[in-house]
């Protein structure tokens, strides 16, 4: 029974802190990009990096919360809270069909890597 | 935080160690590719020509829609041609000074098997393997802070600690000596990995920032140029004459590579990329010249907070002409590879006899996986260089090519490891290191007897790169040898319980009391 629960944490953890990191990182490339006057890349470069650091605090957190509830409702809640910015600053950003053809091609290795 | 510590470490350190390891070898290798590549073991390049080095790729690549030439360099000093094969992506390596191209090495090498290794575990289905190194990355940052929480007593504890009860602490004493000395390393390095793949391990961002448009966010952040074909024959200018005008307007920073894109065609374009060698930031900077004018078409040149991905990105790559740091480097990750090995020696033998009382099979299942993933790694790696240089120049055997051949050697010996450490459980780690102490012993006779080179004849001809190979095996020889002289002498020495609590302040009574 307590490895139910101990499953559960570590799928919160991995996913609702990744799902979260994800989302809030989206929201704010959008944001600063939108009102702050930062240009594309410079904001997603930025908000990615700090998308890594916002994954580490968030799994910390979700593995020394005690509340495994708090845990579920900060971490979904907060994803969902997030991708509603996305879509509230641009309806076609991160939409279902826009999401579906990126993912169908391939990963931007060759791009992401050195030369 | 000691619970997660010992969790995440328990599952994924096995996985951790790989991506170590490969790492460590990775900062050389470039250094074990002239090892593997024995032809390629060229003296100091004389300048190259880029026009002259041109004609030899405009021959090896004929017909390809685009190549590239890399110049040579300190580490690799062989000219590499690269264009789109009919199996995919070939390269060539050509002898500087003659333009003759090298016969094809037969092997993946260092760059090619190794390097690779370390990023995607050669799990390229659905990039499965990238995504199971970034969640270790993930992992390793975790494992990083909740240790330093563990261990916050540093101080106290150090004068705490009892020299000797060293025996049974020694394990764990070098897992957190390992972790203390290397932290900035050991911490920089999986956040500035996760970072070099920001794009494909955060899609969501670029996506949200550029509304999709895949092609306008790898223009603005990587640079790219593209013009449509002019489908009309054209010509090549003069490479060095574009070469001088880069330098120019990167005030005195050299080209490293030209790449031709729709060679052959009236609009052909040239790509100049900026070297790095002298600099931390793998930069993208790039001219865009006409083909057959040498006009400048583009420019590119990363943004600041584009630099910073960069500059991160170099602090992993270690592209630089650096042979301190390089070598500190190796040590880092060498201090990360004991550190793991360590950590999974200290919960062995701190669990052992409470799981044999309970009849759990956790410390036996860890235990083979733990020896297959550290003494099997490194005893599979060792078989892929001895394969490298006991293998015939060009061989096809069973269908198999020379170079697929090595990397067959690599995990028939790692499976192997696996099921020695499952059929013996405690006697696998020393008899594994004791392998290891032979393999690292025949990897540079094996080079001796097929090349003719030994450290010194290497040193004595300039080929530092063979002889500092030939001296870490060997160096690696008497480590391995010495920890399977300790492991086999003494598999019980680590019997008691390390002392975790605070010692007693009284040894005499309670050696009474459990006398």
């Amino acid at each position: 029974m307590q490895a139910l629960w101990v499953t559960l944490r570590v799928l919160l953890g991995v996913f609702g802190g990744y799902a979260i990191s994800a989302a809030s990182s989206a929201a704010l490339a959008l944001a600063l990009s939108e009102w702050a006057g930062f240009e594309r890349a410079e904001s997603t470069v930025l908000c990615a990096m700090l998308g890594f650091g916002f994954y580490l605090f968030a799994l910390l957190w979700a593995f020394t919360t005690p509340r495994l509830s708090r845990v579920a409702l900060v971490l979904l809640g907060g994803s969902l809270m997030a991708y509603g910015v996305v879509r509230w600053l641009s309806p076609v950003a991160l939409s279902a069909p826009v999401a579906l053809r990126a993912l169908v091609s391939l990963s931007p290795l060759a791009t992401s890597i050195g030369s | 935080m000691s619970v997660l510590h010992t969790w995440v470490g328990v599952v994924l350190g096995a996985v951790l160690f790989a991506i170590f390891w490969m790492g460590t070898l990775s900062v050389f290798d470039r250094e074990i590719d002239r090892w593997m590549m024995p032809e390629t073991r060229l003296g100091p390049a004389p300048s190259v020509s880029l026009d002259a080095a041109a004609r030899t790729a405009t021959t090896l690549a004929a017909g390809a829609k685009q190549w590239s030439i890399t110049l040579p360099s300190e580490r690799t000093p062989t000219l590499q041609v690269r264009y789109p094969g009919p199996e995919g992506s070939v390269l060539r390596h050509v002898d500087p000074a003659t333009g003759v191209a090298l016969d094809d090495a037969g092997t993946l090498g260092g760059t090619g098997f190794i390097f690779p290794f370390h990023f995607t575990l050669h799990l390229e289905w659905l990039d499965l393997g990238l995504w199971l190194v970034g969640l270790c990355g993930m992992a390793m940052l975790v494992l990083v802070v909740s240790g330093v929480v563990i261990h916050r007593r540093i101080f106290r504890d150090f004068f705490m600690f009892r020299p000797d009860k060293a025996l049974s602490r020694s394990s764990l004493d070098l897992h957190t000596g390992m972790g203390v000395l290397a932290m900035p390393f050991h911490f920089i390095m999986p956040l500035s990995g996760l970072i070099i793949f920001f794009s494909l391990f955060f899609p969501g961002t670029w996506h949200a920032a550029f509304q999709g448009d895949r092609a306008a966010f790898n223009r603005e952040t990587f640079g790219s140029y593209s013009r449509p074909r002019a489908n009309a024959p054209g010509t090549l200018g003069s490479l060095d004459a574009m070469a001088a005008e880069a330098e120019r307007r990167w005030a005195g920073g050299k080209p490293f590579m030209a790449r031709v894109l729709e060679a052959g065609d009236a609009a052909s374009v040239v790509e100049l990329r900026r070297s790095y060698a002298n600099d931390v930031s793998m930069n993208r900077d790039a001219i865009y010249f006409d083909a057959a004018s040498g006009e400048v078409l583009g420019r590119f040149e990363s943004k600041p907070v584009g630099a910073v991905q960069r500059f991160i990105a170099g602090m992993h790559f270690v592209q630089f002409d650096h042979w301190l740091l390089r070598w500190l480097y190796f040590g880092g990750g060498l201090a990360g590879c004991v550190m793991i090995a360590a950590g999974f020696s200290f919960w062995l033998e701190s669990r052992r006899a409470e799981h044999a009382r309970r009849g759990w099979l956790g410390v036996r299942v860890v235990e083979a996986l733990a020896t297959g993933s550290v003494t099997g790694i490194v005893l599979a790696t060792l078989a892929f260089f001895i394969t490298n240089r006991a293998l015939p120049a060009s061989l096809t055997l069973a269908g198999f090519e020379r170079e697929e051949l090595e990397v067959l050697a690599f995990y028939a010996v790692w499976l192997t490891t696996f099921v020695h450490a499952a059929w013996r459980p405690r006697a696998a780690w020393g008899e594994q290191a004791l392998a290891i102490a032979v393999a690292a012993l025949l990897a540079p006779a094996a080079n001796w007897l097929s090349t003719g080179d030994h450290p010194l004849r290497a040193l004595a001809r300039g080929a530092f790169a063979v002889a500092g190979m030939d001296v870490v095996l060997l160096a690696g020889a008497m480590v391995a040898a010495w920890a399977a002289r300790r492991l086999i002498a003494r598999p019980h020495a680590r019997l008691e319980l390390p002392a975790l609590v605070a010692p007693s302040a009284r040894p005499a009574e309670s050696e009474a009391a459990s006398g």
